[in-house]
């Protein structure tokens, strides 16, 4: 999954699809897991999540709200969408890349 | 299954507890709870005292838990100096023990002497950038004066228990005077005095380097004890070797103490160097 992203380590993959779901909305880690399984099909755990999460939140990438509640909602910083954009931008390379490669050949390799 | 992930989180740092423990402990409350989300936890757990030693290298260690970890450690290394270094037949015998490999312990001798000497003679220069910098803000005040003299009383204060250290260091292991006794003693003297040095030496960049007018000389001073800090870790190294190969001629209670010394020495060098500044906000 695109360019490792040094700090993130084994954590790079998770970040990004936190960052997709906070680029819908704002979302507290219960409707973040929720939404993650939904447009991704993975279901994360709570250890994970808030790995990722101490690790966004540190690189400025999102940004913990206010709130009184026991679930704190996150909202993603423009940093955070200049850090998605790019690394959807590397996807998407990777994705035509490996796309043109498996493409069924009638020749030789 | 939801007790056990609950029990879980409190094997987090209490740091991570205070910050997303609330918010975790909701959704182990509010999400089926499987085996798969205790080991999650665990590893989350793991992960979070491993992240948290990134982040104390990155910020550093706040005074109220290094300079209690110094203050022990320099009092340790007083206590073990008896059993340590005044253990004169461990040392003489350990050192003829040592002899029979040949010049290897000669130059073990030699290398933990030396190290330590420049280790030492760092910690006590590592201080004059700072003091530099402050006597140049009195000479030629641009700004706060009264800062400058500051760092200037507080250097000159810290340069009198370091210079006193390094002084009899230098002096028991480089000119025999007093103890140590022998090659051995004199290739680990280094590790019970410079450490403390060092945490003398530590506090002025720290207390100086929160004004931005001595944040370079604050980089400079922290480099010089970074240095310092590294010499006495390798410094140590070839007296323990030297003490390893003298195994069979020490006793039991020198070996522990020196082993002991050692590692106080590099927990202490290791605090002294990470020691960081006070937070404007009490952090």
């Amino acid at each position: 999954m695109g360019r490792r992203t040094p700090d993130l380590g084994r954590f790079t993959d998770v970040a990004l699809l936190v960052l997709v779901s906070l680029a819908e909305g704002d979302k507290h880690g219960y409707r973040m897991i929720q939404d993650i399984e939904e447009f991704s099909g993975s279901s994360l755990e709570p250890g994970t999540l808030y790995g990722a999460l101490m690790r966004l939140e540190e690189r400025g990438w999102i940004e913990a709200l206010p709130s009184d509640e026991r679930r704190r909602p996150y909202r993603i910083t423009p940093q955070g969408v200049d850090a998605l954009r790019e690394q959807l931008a590397t996807l998407r390379r990777i994705e035509e890349t490996g796309s043109r490669r498996a493409r069924p050949s009638w020749g030789v390799a | 299954m939801r007790r056990l992930a609950a029990a879980v989180l409190l094997l987090y740092p209490c740091a991570w507890r205070a910050r997303y423990g609330v918010e975790v402990r909701d959704l182990v409350a509010s999400r089926p709870v499987r085996p798969r989300t205790v080991a999650d936890l665990l590893m989350g757990a793991a992960d979070a005292w491993i992240h948290r030693g990134a982040a104390i290298r990155a910020r550093g260690l706040s005074p109220g838990f290094a300079v209690p970890v110094l203050a022990i450690g320099a009092w340790a290394l007083l206590f073990l100096w008896n059993p340590g270094i005044r253990d004169v037949p461990s040392l003489q015998r350990g050192w003829a023990a040592a002899r029979e490999t040949g010049a290897l312990a000669r130059i073990l001798a030699t290398a933990g002497l030396d190290a330590f000497a420049v280790a030492s003679l760092l910690a006590a220069l590592s201080l004059t950038p700072l003091m530099a910098r402050a006597a140049l803000g009195i000479v030629r005040p641009r700004g706060d004066v009264q800062r400058s003299v500051w760092v200037l009383v507080a250097g000159a204060l810290l340069a009198v228990p370091v210079a006193g250290l390094v002084y009899v260091h230098i002096g028991m292991a480089h000119f025999d005077v007093g103890f140590p006794v022998g090659p051995v003693g004199d290739a680990i003297t280094g590790g019970f005095f410079t450490p403390t040095a060092l945490a003398f030496a530590a506090v002025l960049p720290s207390a100086a380097g929160a004004a931005p007018a001595f944040a370079g000389a604050a980089r400079l001073t922290r480099r010089l004890q970074a240095l310092t800090a590294a010499l006495v870790v390798l410094a140590w190294i070839p007296g323990l070797v030297l003490v390893a190969l003298g195994l069979g001629g020490e006793s039991a209670r020198f070996l522990v103490a020196v082993a002991v010394s050692a590692l106080c020495s590099v927990v202490m060098t290791a605090a002294a160097v990470l020691l960081r500044a006070p937070r404007a906000d009490g952090a």
